[in-house]
């Protein structure tokens, strides 16, 4: 690991190097984003960048994609310094963005968004040149390794292969330089297995890469150099083939992390219960719960005080079923019993009435009114207990949510803050909230931690085990494994259908008894 | 995480600078209001009267209780193209009740039940049947048009009950003409919603993120329902006050008043999208709007020009307000002045 003072030191240009970034500073109205920020990237190599949410990454994107202009600090590429006013600037210099959401037209045939915006023209004519549009999008899949049907609509793929297709896009124009941001976050273990050979393999044929992730281990795995970034500065450059990940991590959050669960998840060893254990009632009884399509007949039992982990692939059926448990998808099939009484949700309120609150997956399109305050998306559930003859208490509302906000620990300057302009990790606590002030009894987490940086996953573990050691049950949906080790008992699904119950003993550190029943 | 605490500390100024953002956008309207005021009082002596005042709050009291119910709706991320028939259709059930020789109170209680009915109508198409409000809407319309140019039967239907008559025109109470009386109740009550009760909370939700709303177990379908249903409303009762300054019923009236109710609404700063504005904002829309007109009129400007300049007001107001060139400006200025408006944390 070195410094920033040694990083920033001139160093000779080397004839290898595609890209090199000097002392970026950027400024926001109020907020300095990036304070000086450099790193150097060698030509066909994956560098790493790392960071939590708010240290910058996302800045230094929009800057070398060119949707942002930096304050000061230069960039070079190919030893040229460059630059852009406009992204398009930035993309015929040869600096490719891959977005986290893939920047398609789901509507369009997959040799369309390959061209996009520079679809070929018949000479004379002006028509559309359909056998060459499609003869290159060919090309450039068959590059990564890809042989889809370039005449069919980009929506009908799976993620993982748009991803292709948007990284044929990139391929095809100019690219000195892909970047890739958060590229593995929706996708499947083994389309990343598959993502990581294709990258590879560009890499050896010379593209140049920079990564940008959370996932630690993604950076062992790509890049040899790791740059991470805390608070708009170098905090460190990491040779990944002398370190170990949590230097990485410890880097990021600028503190050692010993015995933290982020730690005990890297190194491998056995994982921690994140709550205090079943205490022997059953709260929730399912039996043959079904949704055509969706999810094959289910049927486990839920004691009180536990942590249940359901867990399996991206698109297993863990977010359908723990809808169907919160209210919000229909049944087709099936009885579900509460507090030993048969219950049939018919709306999500039918279910939060009973104490169980819904932490969604897609936090953006389905957990928060982004316009409204901090206080207004916390006591949303629990109108009725601000309101009295139909008049909403905004004084008791302000002062209960800014009592939770601290409990919460939330960074935020105020309960009438607005919720958008908060980090996922910071949203997703108001969401908790939101069922805290509601006293839910039980909290079912579809994927709490997606999009949610390391600092903050850490804390919303921490979270979710005080909600069960003060008497709450957890249902957690996740796909990550690493998640999954921390739950007293895990079922595993597979198909739409759950294929084994783990208890929390019989898990490794790894997972690998969970993972040895996906296929 | 010790190194970001700072950002708390400097809650207050944050706040201080929300509430700036918060009022600017809302006291604009007024100061545009205000110029256009000034600017006619120079351009014509016939504008700052008593009696052009009223003219003015007479004509805009309608539009105003159609904009009031419409930005409900658009405040839930909905439309009611509907309204404008609503109101033809109120004018012309008022009239039959009472040619019957029904009482006055009577045919109020019918004609707002009719028009509720409307309302709710459109609410099932929305929320049961799952049809565009657009869509859903504009179809009523064409309904309700038909509807009421059916049971009217003649050309139109006289008013001579003088009763109802001076309910919803020609009276007055505690010194204010009652159509305005009711306008102002209407927008007060509506305000009031809107800021303070439990049903203005959850509207704001369901138009801001409707399934988040309903995640969070918002009574959402229920919620619609009222909110169409006091649109039809509040159409009947601008029918009303329309019938009563026109002395009849006719299922020619109110044509193209619904999008005026739509250009007030969207004026006074709330977005298509749903979740923002609020109805004080909406009339003070409408007699921006109003009030440019009548500047026009008195001028002597002849309609068609009036035409262009209203959709030129109304691409300027909306610009200002909802497009955010209120905010791009005051973001220039406070760069300028280096106010911090956002939080340092997280917000790269």
């Amino acid at each position: 690991m070195t410094t920033l003072a040694e990083t920033s030191k001139p160093s000779p240009v080397e004839p290898a190097e595609e890209l090199r970034v000097e002392r970026i500073v950027k400024t926001y109205p109020g907020v300095q984003a990036l304070k000086g920020v450099s790193f150097a990237v060698a030509k066909g190599t994956i560098h790493g960048l790392a960071g939590q949410n708010g240290a910058g990454k996302s800045t230094l994107i929009k800057i070398l994609s060119g949707a942002q202009e930096p304050n000061e600090g230069q960039i070079y590429l190919g030893g040229r310094a460059v630059r852009f006013r406009a992204p398009p600037e930035a993309q015929s210099a040869g600096i490719q963005t891959i977005h986290q959401e893939l920047s398609l037209v789901p509507q369009l045939s997959v040799a369309e968004n390959v061209f996009l915006g520079q679809v070929p023209l018949k000479p004379v004519t002006g028509i559309v040149d359909w056998p060459l549009m499609q003869r290159g999008a060919r090309e450039a899949l068959a590059r990564i390794g890809f042989d889809l049907d370039v005449r069919k609509p980009v929506g009908s793929y799976s993620v993982a292969e748009q991803q292709a297709v948007e990284l044929a896009k990139a391929l095809r124009k100019k690219a000195r330089v892909i970047l890739l941001d958060e590229p593995t976050s929706t996708l499947p273990p083994p389309d990343v297995k598959r993502l990581f050979q294709v990258l590879k393999g560009l890499a050896a044929q010379g593209e140049t890469m920079i990564y940008i992730t959370h996932r630690i281990e993604e950076l062992f795995e790509l890049c040899a150099t790791v740059s991470v970034l805390r608070d708009g500065r170098n905090a460190a450059t990491i040779e990944t083939a002398t370190s170990k990940p949590n230097d990485v991590v410890s880097a990021m959050i600028g503190k050692e992390l010993k015995g933290s669960i982020a730690d005990i998840a890297l190194s491998g060893g056995r994982a921690p219960r994140l709550g205090p254990g079943a205490r022997g009632k059953v709260l929730m009884e399912v039996a043959s719960l079904a949704e055509d399509g969706k999810v094959k007949e289910t049927s486990f039992k839920l004691y009180e005080g536990e942590v249940l982990g359901i867990t399996g692939l991206v698109g297993s059926g863990q977010s359908e079923l723990v809808s169907l448990l919160a209210g919000a998808r229909k049944r087709t099939r099936g009885a579900v019993t509460f507090d030993g009484k048969p219950v049939n949700f018919s709306s999500p309120r039918d279910a939060i009435r009973l104490g169980i609150g819904l932490m969604p997956q897609d936090r953006k399109a389905h957990g928060f009114v982004p316009g409204m305050s901090v206080a207004d998306n916390m006591s949303i559930a629990s109108l009725p207990m601000f309101t009295r003859f139909s008049i909403v208490n905004d004084a008791k509302i302000s002062q209960t949510a800014s009592a939770m906000a601290r409990k919460l620990e939330m960074r935020i300057f105020g309960v009438s803050q607005t919720m958008r302009t908060l980090s996922g990790g910071t949203q997703q606590k108001c969401i908790l909230a939101r069922w805290l002030i509601r006293s839910a009894r039980l909290l079912i987490c579809d994927e709490p931690t997606r999009g949610v940086d390391v600092g903050a996953k850490e804390e919303m573990y921490k979270l979710i085990g005080d909600f069960a050691k003060s008497g709450g049950t957890v249902i957690i949906a996740s796909s990550e494994i690493s998640e999954a080790v921390f739950c007293d008992r895990v079922l595993v699904m597979s198909r739409r259908q759950v294929v084994a119950e783990l208890n929390h003993d019989e898990i490794d550190g790894h997972g690998a008894a969970i993972i040895s029943h996906f296929g | 995480m010790s190194d970001r605490s700072g950002a708390k500390t400097s809650g207050s100024e944050g706040g201080l600078f929300g509430i700036i953002g918060r009022v600017l956008p809302q006291t604009y309207l007024l100061l545009v209001l205000l110029a256009i005021i000034v600017v006619g009082h120079f351009v014509t002596p016939n504008f700052l009267t008593v009696r052009n005042f009223g003219n003015v709050v007479a004509f805009s009291s309608i539009i105003a209780i159609l904009a009031v119910g419409q930005f409900y709706v658009i405040l839930t991320g909905g439309i009611d193209l509907s309204v404008g028939a609503t109101l033809a259709l109120s004018t012309v059930v008022v009239a039959l009740s009472l040619r019957t020789g029904m009482d006055a109170g009577f045919a109020t209680i019918i004609t707002l039940l009719a028009c509720g009915f409307v309302g709710l109508l459109n609410s099932l198409l929305v929320v049961w049947v799952r049809i565009p409000p657009f869509i859903a809407t504009l179809a009523m319309m064409s309904m309700v048009q038909g509807f009421s140019y059916i049971i009217q039967s003649s050309s139109l239907i006289e008013i001579d009950n003088q009763t109802f008559v001076v309910w919803f025109s020609d009276g007055r109470l505690f010194g204010l003409a009652n159509p305005v009386l009711i306008f102002v109740v209407v927008t007060a009550i509506a305000a009031f919603t809107s800021r303070f009760s439990s049903f203005g909370r959850r509207l704001y939700a369901i138009g801001g993120n409707r399934e988040a709303a309903r995640l969070s177990g918002l009574p959402v379908a229920r919620d619609l329902v009222i909110t169409y249903t006091l649109s039809g409303v509040l159409a009947g009762l601008a029918g009303l006050l329309a019938a009563a300054q026109l002395l009849q019923g006719s299922s020619l009236v109110g044509r193209g008043n619904e999008l005026d109710a739509i250009a007030a609404v969207v004026v006074g700063g709330a977005s298509l999208a749903g979740g923002n504005g609020n109805p004080v904002n909406s009339v003070i829309g409408v007699f921006v709007l109003a009030t440019i007109i009548n500047i026009m009129n008195l001028v002597g400007i002849s309609s068609e020009p009036q035409l262009v300049i209203k959709g030129a007001v109304i691409i300027i107001a909306v610009f200002l307000s909802s497009a955010g060139g209120v905010g791009r400006i005051s973001a220039t200025v406070s760069g300028l002045l280096g106010g911090s408006t956002r939080p340092n944390s997280d917000a790269a």
